[in-house]
């Protein structure tokens, strides 16, 4: 191996980022000690749609395949926790049967959906999701129909049950770390940079000997895995699961996150995704309940005003 | 004559009336892709207006002022769609698809702040109310009316696009958009003209849908669904693998629904994939 | 000498244009073959049904004795086709080094995991650079690069795999007389294991540097020799060659 010559990094944490990173995480370790219940159950919320999103915005902004339909994989995440928890499955393991079976769905949903581009992709998306909510809705033996799955037990973690808001914050916040990490591991890595090449130039890549298809279907399924494992913690979280979570406007919410996040980057998607939380559970009461309006005009002005959304606010577009 | 006969049949002639339905709805959905690559994610929100209206409209006057409506308040909407998203043509599909998710998110919840989250049952002008019965079974005659609507419609539709001149330049959009271009055609009248045409119909496709469908919350996705579907299944910018494809799934629906219910979206799911997987670019492509 | 690329009856039709038709052409390793031509001669066109990124119409292709016809362009990339690109498609925000090392790293596979972050280099790599004079532009940004630097650098990244059959689209367009020559000096000192097959106008840069020439006119070959088979061929002096040639090396020496 000869000199490497510089420039050639892919993750260099630099000093400040480490720092923002490790103060951030202590923040969040110690939220539940300075947070009133309600807030720390806000930040619950939040971090499992963090994760959610983030697992999006590695399609959406790293290898650059738009999904409309990524919340049914949280959904399919969900029920299987959900599914597992009623009979008597509570443990951590669920969390990886839901990453799994949502790998499973995203390996066939992918296996369609990467033969195609542009807005047939959206399309397919789109379909395969409405899909699966309607199976949610239907197969009422398995998912309960429209009432969903409810009196889910808490999870537990060895002899600990994540039953009060603190221990429920902590359960949840270790799966947001793992999920993070998995998905910074890939972001960050040799494989990130071919992710972020065949999402800047298909053909070029192609060129240099990589199958394109094989690596957005990887990404595919990998970032079904990661909103399955952020679903599982989602039933946790709920204790109920509905065909609503895996429906369109949760798909929508997601891509929303990421959109206004700032696509491309992992902790923007989470930057939106809290900050859709927060509208919503904060500014929601007070809308009567139409939440969705105005949502769909901030889609419509977000659209317009910020098409790099907050993280390419600071510099101006080319 | 065995028991399952005229339920199978009542199924099919179903599945015809959907079908036909989803033709009119997909068509103008196909048409905004071929000409102007852009996915309507408000196209099922102005179908749902249509039902509402339908269901305001109990007799034969009310019927046409309200067919009439329709078709203006969506080809308003198409104006308006078109002036919306011109400013987006050089970026990305998803940003135009979000501007019109948007859209369908704001007509949804206007909709339902307007007439509440229940059903709302939307009846057949009177003569049309009645059933016809075939082969010694009771058959709803609007469901027979809106077949016949629907095959004319059909037909005017294929006779536009297969021998008319604006009907060509559809296709040569489709096959080549920036040959168009190049050949001098100004395509921003046929862009503009291309939705208003297309929403209209959708507004109509749900006017006379209404009857069938009732007028409901959550109608605008599932029916934007199915026309996505059939337009994946049929080809991007073909119509007549519209047509078939809304027959299909018009079908596959029906019968579907009817013999298996809890299972009828695997079915819809497993159409949409086999399709892909032997041909990606659809049936016609 | 041994054939490494050969073609048998290459077709490709676009709509009603046909703009490669039943071209046959035999490329024999460690040769430097140049394809000349007319603009829509087929050039291009020939050079991507080579390299798998359009499929062929009808005809064959063989590289390295196995039917590759059926291939995508992965595929072939990896058993040692390598290209550039007429429009240069380098990624603008990556440092040189990391668009070379984004083409090192297909040949092993993938790594996922960035820990321990060990950068995939090679000696290669360092010699790709320091021949095309990009060494000392390791670090900095391809956006930042000058026009001639892109076109040097595109080669640089075809040339770090070792593949066995270079594809070179018009390798010299737009560069200055003096990157012009260090471009054909770099190309002169490749090993022999590396066969050259490449579309260029400069017809002093052909002339130099191809040991086989074939011409290309209206899709199909018209004629293929050495460069002084060519030169005096009087049909290809007829089609191509007479008074354009002058005035391509008067726009060669401008």
């Amino acid at each position: 191996m000869s000199a490497v010559p510089a420039g050639l990094g892919y993750a260099r944490v630099s000093l400040r980022s480490g720092a923002l990173a490790a103060a951030i995480a202590v923040t969040l370790v110690a939220a539940p000690f300075y947070l009133a219940p309600y807030a720390t159950t806000t930040l619950t919320r939040m971090l499992v749609f963090g994760l959610f999103a983030a697992s999006l915005d590695l399609l959406v902004g790293l290898i650059g395949l738009p999904s409309l339909g990524h919340a049914a994989y949280l959904g399919i995440g969900a029920y299987t926790a959900g599914w597992l928890a009623l009979h008597g499955l509570t443990s951590p393991l669920a969390l990886l049967l839901a990453a799994s079976a949502s790998a499973l769905a995203g390996l066939g949903a992918g296996w369609i959906s990467v033969r195609s581009s542009g807005i047939f992709f959206l399309i397919l998306t789109l379909a395969i999701g409405e899909i699966a909510e309607q199976i949610a809705q239907s197969w009422t033996a398995v998912t309960g129909g429209s009432n969903g799955l409810y009196g889910i037990p808490a999870a537990t973690v060895g002899p600990l049950t994540a039953s009060d808001v603190a221990s429920l914050y902590y359960y949840v916040l270790g799966g947001f770390g793992v999920g993070m990490a998995m998905l910074w591991s890939v972001s960050a890595s040799p494989l990130g940079a071919a992710l972020r090449g065949i999402r800047d130039n298909k053909t070029r890549m192609r060129a240099l000997g990589y199958e394109s298809t094989r690596y957005e279907l990887f990404a595919f399924v990998l970032a079904a895995a990661v909103a399955g494992f952020a679903g599982g913690l989602l039933a946790a979280q709920q204790r109920l699961v509905t065909p609503s979570d895996l429906g369109f406007t949760t798909s929508a919410l997601a891509l929303f996150a990421v959109v206004i996040g700032g696509s491309g980057r992992l902790w923007a998607a989470c930057l939106g995704a809290a900050l859709i939380i927060g509208v919503r559970d904060v500014a929601g009461l007070t809308v009567n309940g139409h939440g969705p309006l105005l949502l769909g005009l901030l889609f419509i002005a977000a659209v317009y005003l910020m098409p790099h959304g907050i993280a390419g606010l600071p510099r101006r577009r080319k | 004559m065995p028991e399952w006969v005229p339920v199978a049949m009542t199924a099919t002639i179903n599945g015809l009336a959907i079908g036909l339905l989803l033709f009119v709805s997909a068509v103008g959905l196909t048409l905004i892709f071929g000409m102007m690559d852009v996915l309507n994610l408000a196209h099922g929100g102005l179908f749902l207006i249509g039902a509402y209206l339908v269901a305001e409209s109990p007799t034969w006057t009310t019927f046409a002022v309200g067919l009439a409506a329709a078709t203006t308040i969506g080809a308003v909407a198409g104006g308006a769609l078109s002036l919306a998203t011109a400013p987006l043509a050089r970026r990305p599909h998803l940003d135009q698809a979000l501007l019109t998710l948007g859209i369908a998110l704001v007509i949804a919840e206007v909709l339902s702040a307007l007439y509440g989250d229940d059903v709302r049952p939307a009846n057949p002008p009177p003569g049309l109310d009645g059933a016809v019965p075939i082969l010694g079974h009771q058959y709803p005659t609007y469901r027979l009316a809106v077949i016949g609507v629907g095959v004319v419609l059909a037909l005017v539709f294929y006779w536009m696009v297969e021998r008319t001149k604006l009907g060509a330049l559809f296709r040569a959009s489709v096959a080549d958009r920036d040959m168009v271009a190049a050949i001098g055609i100004d395509v921003r009248f046929v862009r503009v003209g291309v939705l208003v045409v297309g929403s209209a119909l959708a507004a109509v496709a749900g006017f006379l849908g209404g009857p069938i469908y009732n007028a409901r919350p959550g109608l605008d996705s599932t029916i934007l669904v199915l026309a996505l579907v059939v337009v994946v299944i049929g080809g991007l910018g073909s119509v007549r693998g519209v047509l078939l494809a809304s027959l299909l799934v018009g079908q596959i629906e029906s019968t579907g629904r009817a013999l298996l219910p809890s299972l009828a979206s695997f079915l819809l799911f497993g159409a949409l994939a086999v399709t892909i997987a032997v041909k990606p670019k659809g049936l016609l492509r | 000498m041994n054939e490494l690329l050969r073609c048998q009856g290459l077709s490709r039709t676009f709509g009603a244009v046909r703009a490669v038709c039943d071209v046959d052409l035999s490329v024999s390793a460690g040769s430097r073959h140049a394809l000349i031509g007319p603009n829509g001669a087929g050039k291009t066109t020939l050079l991507r049904l080579i390299g798998g990124s359009v499929a062929a119409t009808s005809g064959r292709v063989w590289f390295g004795g196995a039917d590759v016809t059926a291939w995508s362009q992965p595929r072939r990339a990896q058993a040692g086709v390598g290209q550039t690109f007429q429009h240069s498609t380098l990624f603008p925000t990556l440092s040189v080094a990391q668009n070379v090392s984004l083409a090192l790293q297909r040949s092993r596979a993938t790594p996922w995991w960035p820990l321990p972050r060990k950068p995939i280099w090679s000696a290669q790599a360092d010699e790709s650079l320091r021949a095309l004079g990009l060494a000392e532009h390791a670090h900095r940004p391809v956006r930042s690069l000058s026009y001639g630097e892109c076109r040097r650098l595109e080669v640089a990244v075809a040339m770090v795999r070792r593949p066995s059959l270079l594809l070179l689209d018009e390798p010299a367009a737009g560069m200055s007389a003096a990157e012009s020559v260090l471009l054909t000096r770099t190309l002169r000192a490749l090993p022999m294991e590396v066969t050259v097959l490449f579309v260029e106008h400069d017809l002093d840069l052909v002339f130099d540097l191809a040991t086989r020439i074939s011409v290309l006119h209206l899709g199909t070959v018209l004629a293929t020799g050495t460069p002084s088979q060519i030169r005096e061929n009087p049909m290809v002096q007829q089609a191509y060659l007479g008074s354009q040639a002058k005035e391509q090396r008067h726009v060669a020496r401008a």
